[in-house]
């Protein structure tokens, strides 16, 4: 499975503990917001099928409200799996001590609870649950990464996540395929008088339908595979007491085949894979059956106890149906929930713009200035992923450009409401006798998508005072996402990977 | 040391070709936050406690088991 992680502090080292999936790498960190408002990042383009969103809250610099709706608007838009964990301020933080942080956090995760019940692609994970382990969480690395926990931390997060994600393959069956005989009703249908009453066992049959009937109305498809002769089981169905009717079954296999071929049928017609269904039967005889010859087909015991049959129903729609383990209330909900959201969609065309608007971004360039000669040689050495050229230079490279006329080196300081990012992009550029060449671009992952881009594009256009602008891109294993930098400002390609704006003059 | 220190690698990197020669960069999993996570799990497996300047210049298995002996 391929995950991608996301969030407000560095958890891509999961993927070292995670070895069984697929880590997708992005350019996320810090940027989480907007990835999860704009439709072309990352997020919403790449083949992940699950998104791990990892909130520190006593790092969060946004609202709880706006990440909450940026949570909303990624999985109302995208159809992808998404993972948010529960918060939970952590002791040795400042703001646990002056702040009564318990009412704050109770309800921070009454919402992220809610929220995980109302959207079926969305998870709840446990931190808190982790948070009572101690020496979990290492400083230093804190503060030389952005990474929070050290291994036993990481190893018990991922341990947890992966149970989660073990729920979410195995907990989303579709079919529910059930026998009628001592299953539906107490009893043999055409042979005697069957149980199924409002007193008695008859009762306990009764809720069993009637708890059949709720999956049923959260989605789950029914159907019959039992042995009888068909019109004695379609007369199960028409029993005065029976709350399941004909019309709530889908596919119905009633008939002396063995079941093993009529699950399989079921499984064909509603063109599902056998593991999205789930069968029940009194007998064991033929849930071996089916066992064997379809062990995709998930198969749980019956009760030997007929009176435990509704609880022990609870827990088969627990671990089969997990998601959609909700109530008539939040079902409510849900409907509720959704219709705002798609009336705050519709109302706000764009969200992602509204959201850059609201960020009071400002953008300050540095033109050949010295005093940050460090930072800028820094950024060439540690800059993979947003970076066109990735050329490593030393203080003295670029001591030397900024100093020799040919040479124009370009610094980007980026600040916004949430406070100063300092220095995060450096442009270089090679002034020729009739044209200009783009030597370096780059820029930090956090202020990508921001506007910053379109500003710098700009900027050398007003430098290049009306020559011709050479440009290139070097692919490396980490730059792909730029690949298309230029054409998408306009730049014309001249062959693979060079291109070319033309001058006024 | 060498080998406990090759040890935690392989496993940390799911890489069986790491030798004593190895060093930052020469796979993609040991990158920056490779040599992170490998530190994490030296001071985690050997009960040793590295300074951040450590961390960062003993970038290859020679330079780290240069720097776990001498803390022995």
């Amino acid at each position: 499975m391929n995950i991608e992680v996301i969030g407000n502090i560095n958890m891509n080292s999961l993927k070292f503990y995670m070895k069984d999936y697929n880590f997708i790498e992005n350019c996320a960190f810090g940027n989480y917001i907007l990835d999860l408002f704009d439709e072309n990042s990352s997020l919403y383009t790449s083949k992940s099928e699950m998104i791990i969103l990892f909130i520190d809250i006593d790092e969060l610099t946004i609202s709880f409200d706006e990440l909450v709706t940026a949570i909303e608007y990624f999985i109302v838009k995208t159809k992808k799996t998404l993972i948010i964990n529960s918060v939970i301020f952590k002791p040795e933080y400042i703001d646990s001590f002056l702040n009564d942080t318990l009412e704050k956090e109770l309800s921070y995760n009454q919402k992220l609870l809610e929220i995980s019940k109302i959207y079926s692609n969305l998870f709840l994970f446990d931190l808190n649950k982790i948070s009572k382990y101690n020496d979990i969480i290492d400083e230093k690395y804190w503060y030389m990464a952005r990474i929070k926990y050290n291994k036993k931390g990481f190893e018990l997060i991922s341990n947890e996540l992966n149970n989660l994600i073990q729920t979410y393959k195995f907990g989303s069956k579709k079919v529910l395929v059930l026998d009628m005989d001592n299953t539906l009703w107490g009893g043999v249908i055409g042979e005697e008088e069957i149980q199924l009453s409002n007193d008695g066992i008859g009762k306990i049959y009764l809720d069993f339908q009637k708890n059949i009937k709720k999956l049923k109305e959260l989605g789950i498809l029914l159907a019959i595979c039992s042995k009888n002769n068909y019109e004695d089981g379609i007369a199960g169905l028409h029993h005065i007491n029976s709350y399941l009717r004909e019309d709530d079954f889908l596919i119905k296999k009633i008939n002396w085949n063995d079941k093993a071929s009529n699950i399989q049928q079921i499984a064909q017609e509603l063109n599902l894979g056998e593991s999205s269904i789930v069968f029940i039967d009194d007998n064991p005889v033929e849930r071996s059956l089916v066992q064997e010859f379809l062990p995709e087909v998930n198969t749980p015991d019956f009760p030997k106890d007929i009176y435990t049959l509704n609880s022990w129903f609870l827990k088969v729609v627990n671990k089969y149906f997990a998601k959609i383990n909700l109530t008539q209330e939040d079902l409510e909900k849900q409907k509720q929930y959704e219709a705002k959201f798609k009336r705050d969609l519709l109302s706000s065309n764009n969200s992602y713009e509204d959201f850059l608007k609201n960020l009071n971004i400002e953008i300050d360039f540095f033109i050949n200035d010295e005093e940050y000669i460090q930072r800028y040689s820094q950024m060439t050495q540690k800059t993979n992923q947003f970076n066109l050229t990735t050329k490593r230079y030393t203080v003295a490279d670029i001591t030397k450009f900024i100093k020799d006329n040919t040479f124009t080196v370009i610094a980007v300081n980026y600040r916004d409401k949430f406070g100063n990012e300092g220095i995060t992009g450096l442009v270089i550029l090679d002034n020729k006798d009739n044209y200009i060449s783009i030597d370096t671009f780059l820029l930090s992952c956090r202020i990508l998508k921001r506007g910053v881009e379109a500003k710098l594009f700009q900027k050398i256009e007003e430098l290049s005072k009306g020559k011709n602008i050479l440009a290139e891109y070097i692919p490396t294993s980490k730059n792909i996402q730029t690949k298309d930098l230029y054409s998408d400002f306009g730049y014309e390609k001249l062959e693979e990977n060079k291109y070319i704006k033309r001058g006024k003059s | 040391m060498e080998e406990k220190v090759l040890q935690i690698a392989q496993e940390l990197f799911n890489n069986e070709n790491i030798t004593n020669e190895s060093k930052i960069g020469d796979f993609e999993q040991w990158d920056s936050l490779g040599q992170i996570n490998f530190f994490m799990a030296i001071e985690s497996e050997l009960s040793v406690s590295c300074s951040p300047d450590e961390v960062i210049e003993s970038d290859s298995i020679k330079k780290i088991v240069e720097l776990l002996n001498s803390k022995k």
